[in-house]
């Protein structure tokens, strides 16, 4: 069913629609609640050592230790840095090394320790870490980061 | 029926409904859940990956007809018992760099109070999927320029 380049809708319907969506609706009148809205973990990659992108800071293509599904990373050393903590990963299979900055909450930082077990799953916009099931964090590459955007626009 | 993971068509009715669904209703704001789950792989996996083809179809929309703002669907709950297929519209546009955002209202969890969010395709299908889908209908291209300038307003 092909519709994308017509509208069905006509000016007065559309302008009438943003009229409601962006002039302060009573807020009642919202369908969806969002508690996820702020609470993607995302990660980035501060440092790296055996990297196909080593030296960009704005990754691309994401280190090769997070690039494979599957992949068990040690964390080797936690540090705390400047916006959160910095996870030192080695991939158990051939050590390869990656350094992620999470900024997220501390009490999920303070469980994630050196020896913990890490599992990565690669997807196109960048690598799952998982500890037992749970997501770890999330580290996006070029195209993850295309993906991503949090602002609160109103109070 | 297994789900498709995306999808274009939405009939003037289902949007229309799903629009006054959005925008209109006075019960809705109790719709959806409040509890903290921890987030698994499989989820966020599904979000993302549905967020990263919801942004290759647009781009290729965008390649096709020159629009660059949409309405955007999502299946963020089960509203089947009203024969609605989506529950949530925001509206996405293609920034000057490239990547779209969606300029949308969500409540606050468990509350009436509500804010305009300007989010990325991520953030928008990552909050708890009923259904991996997205939909999308594109404005009249008269309506396409002047969308634009509102919407990306700081």
């Amino acid at each position: 069913m092909a519709f994308a380049s017509r509208s069905f809708f006509t000016q007065t319907f559309w302008a009438a629609c943003l009229a409601l969506a962006l002039s302060g609706h009573p807020a009642q009148a919202q369908s969806e609640a969002s508690q996820a809205v702020s609470a993607l973990p995302v990660a980035s990659v501060v440092g790296v050592a055996g990297s196909a992108a080593a030296g960009s800071a704005a990754v691309v293509a994401l280190p090769v230790a997070l690039t494979v599904s599957g992949a068990t990373l040690v964390v080797k050393a936690v540090e705390a840095s400047a916006r959160g903590t910095v996870w030192v990963l080695e991939r158990a299979s051939d050590g390869a090394r990656v350094s992620v900055e999470w900024s997220g909450r501390a009490a999920q930082a303070a469980s994630v320790g050196v020896g913990t077990a890490v599992t990565v799953s690669v997807i196109a916009a960048g690598a799952v870490l998982s500890v037992a099931g749970e997501v770890l964090c999330f580290v996006p590459n070029g195209l993850g980061h295309g993906l991503l955007h949090h602002e609160r626009v109103t109070l | 029926m297994t789900p498709t993971p995306f999808s274009r068509p939405v009939t003037l009715t289902a949007l229309a409904l799903a629009t006054w669904l959005a925008l209109g209703t006075p019960a809705a704001h109790a719709g959806r859940a409040c509890e903290t789950r921890p987030l698994t792989t499989q989820a966020l996996s599904q979000g993302l990956t549905l967020a990263q083809r919801t942004a290759q179809a647009l781009d290729e929309e965008h390649a096709r007809s020159g629009a660059r703002v949409v309405v955007l669907a999502r299946a963020g709950q089960d509203l089947g018992k009203y024969q609605l297929r989506y529950s949530h519209l925001g509206w996405a546009y293609k920034t000057a760099e490239g990547p779209w955002r969606v300029l949308h209202k969500l409540n606050q969890c468990g509350t009436p109070v509500a804010s305009l969010y300007r989010q990325g395709l991520g953030e928008f299908f990552m909050d708890d999927l009923w259904r991996p889908e997205a939909a999308w209908s594109v404005p009249a291209p008269a309506l396409q320029g002047p969308l634009l300038a509102l919407l990306s307003r700081p």
